[in-house]
């Protein structure tokens, strides 16, 4: 690909931006909302039994996801200095590459095995 | 009136400590702003280190690692001192020469030695004034900060910008002043 020495900015490369840090938001809030409840031993009956071992991937999955939102929100206000990426809400597109829909359950064991050293398999 | 009698040698050693300590002063001076200027190239590299690691990450979440052998440097230069300088002084120069209007030329001439245009040719400085120049007066009136106005005179139709004022009685007044005078 050769690169073009433009530094136009489009409304194509905001909205993949911003869908992406949505994205990023809603798939924290769903890990955080798992660790939360793992942590509060009156919901733990809401999850599907989760190993030590995908404790700790959730973990590190939390850590990568918090340096992504850090890089995309860096990213969105060099683009434009007057977005406040914290405003962006929350989209679940991220649960796609996972498979079709199911309960939280199941899917919160699926996550659990997707994880691995803080990347999604 | 006494007259002192200074050896020479002495003489020639007391006004060459003077100078040498104005020297010394002066690169004591220029040493602490050329450390103040070190500190503060220090932060811009951190921040530039900092915003270069973001997009990478980035680039990574939607390309992947490929995009690692088509990266490479430029020199982004920044001719007019960053984005929309060359726009802000235009609206700054039009505004502070109300009710008087300015063609693009008269403009183009005072923005030169300001961002330090250089132009090897006559070709090459019209091209400049009609594909950057002007579209940057262009947007300018849409934006609706500037208008448009015939300047009166011998020979072809020259076009002047002036500033828009927003429409209060003070502006009526001056436009009703120049008009006169006009």
């Amino acid at each position: 690909m050769a690169l073009t020495m433009t530094r136009t900015r489009t409304q194509t490369a905001l909205t993949k931006l911003v869908t992406m840090v949505a994205n990023v938001h809603g798939e924290l809030a769903f890990v955080e909302g798992v660790l939360l409840a793992e942590e509060t031993a009156g919901r733990r009956e809401t999850l599907a039994e989760l190993t030590d071992e995908q404790r700790k991937g959730l973990a590190a999955r939390h850590s990568v996801l918090l340096g992504q939102g850090e890089a995309l929100y860096a990213t969105v206000r060099q683009f434009d200095s007057e977005l406040n990426p914290e405003d962006i809400g929350v989209l679940d597109e991220w649960k796609k590459a996972l498979g079709r829909a199911c309960s939280n359950r199941v899917f919160q064991v699926r996550y659990a095995l997707a994880v691995d050293g803080g990347k999604l398999r | 009136m006494s007259r002192t009698n200074t050896p020479p040698t002495e003489k020639w050693l007391l006004n060459e400590l003077a100078a040498a300590r104005g020297e010394l002063a002066e690169i004591e001076r220029e040493l602490g702003m050329a450390q103040a200027a070190a500190a503060r190239l220090e932060v811009c590299l951190r921040r530039q280190q900092s915003l270069c690691q973001s997009f990478e990450k980035v680039l990574e979440m939607t390309i992947g690692e490929a995009h690692r052998a088509w990266t490479a440097q430029v020199g982004a230069h920044r001719p007019y001192g960053g984005r929309g300088s060359l726009r802000q002084w235009l609206r700054e120069t039009i505004q502070a020469e109300y009710p008087r209007s300015l063609d693009s030329v008269t403009l183009l001439d005072r923005a030169i030695p300001v961002f330090g245009l250089v132009f090897v040719s006559k070709a090459d400085r019209k091209r400049y004034c009609d594909n950057t120049f002007r579209r940057q007066l262009a947007s300018l009136l849409e934006q609706g900060f500037v208008e448009r106005l015939p300047l009166a005179g011998r020979g072809a139709v020259r076009t002047g910008w002036r500033w828009k004022a927003p429409a209060d009685l003070n502006s009526v007044r001056v436009q009703a002043e120049s008009a006169e005078a006009a």
